[in-house]
């Protein structure tokens, strides 16, 4: 029998070895996924107390410890840390000719991402796109879809820009 | 989720019980960076509470922002409604 604290919880939950060392297992590869994010020490303590709240309510209901199979059913409902990490940046020595822009997208922000890259108005970029979409009978649409997959994304439209402004100051690396 | 939130806070434990009974299971796995995503873009405040059994808990509430995305939202889904509808 062994004990273990966890965040959020002052009394030790009392479990068998094997339920601890899955556990701390699941823990540590949580940790690995969020490691260097600007919020990853909030989310292994928002997971450790809830975990732990699961725990607690399987030894009020008669068991007086977490047993290894009762861990890995606790474990496998909680699921991998979806570690939802920013989209990580372009290198600037290969940007690309066109990224999309996450922040103030309205579909899947190519136009956003080309707007800044080219220096035109967003609405402007948008507006000729709905018209070339209506003239091509969902076409470009199509397109547009494809392009999706293929073109890489840029958190916000300052993390592109910086990275722009590096590109130009650097000599192309090929 | 903003919806869950609107004029009530909750900590995520009770956010997942209450998904769960929508029949909307969600793992802790993802809903805490969830959370944390929206807290981060502002959507969401929190504030630590006692709660009567157990330990302190991070109660979580709508800001102004996340109030707007969610009567946007509204609005927006009741004119997808209505078009669908016609």
């Amino acid at each position: 029998m062994d004990f273990i604290t966890l965040s959020g919880h002052a009394d030790p939950i009392p479990l068998t070895e094997d339920a601890k060392s899955q556990l701390l297992g699941y823990l540590n590869n949580a940790r690995a996924s969020v490691e260097n994010t600007i919020d990853g020490d909030d989310l292994i303590r928002d997971l450790e107390t809830s975990i732990g709240d699961t725990m607690r309510a399987g030894l009020t209901n008669g068991a007086n410890h977490i047993d290894g199979p009762t861990m890995s059913k606790i474990l496998g409902d909680a699921g991998p840390l979806d570690s939802a990490q920013p989209v990580q940046p372009v290198r600037t020595t290969d940007l690309p000719w066109i990224c999309r822009v996450q922040q103030g997208k309205w579909f899947g922000g190519l136009c956003l991402g080309l707007a800044i890259r080219r220096g035109f108005r967003v609405d402007w970029v948008r507006t000729i796109a709905i018209f070339f979409l209506l003239i091509t009978g969902g076409l470009l649409g199509v397109a547009y879809l494809i392009a999706l997959i293929f073109v890489p994304s840029m958190e916000t439209p300052e993390a592109y820009r910086t990275a722009l402004g590096q590109a130009q100051q650097r000599p192309p690396s090929h | 989720m903003l919806a869950l939130l609107d004029g009530e806070s909750h900590y995520a434990g009770e956010i997942a019980t209450m998904l769960r009974e929508a029949e909307f299971p969600i793992q802790d796995g993802t809903l805490h960076p969830l959370l944390n995503r929206m807290r981060r873009d502002g959507l969401l405040q929190h504030e630590w509470q006692e709660s009567p059994a157990g330990p302190p808990r991070k109660y979580l509430s709508l800001t102004t922002e996340g109030r707007d995305q969610l009567i946007q939202f509204r609005d927006y889904f009741r004119r997808l409604a209505q078009l669908i509808e016609q």
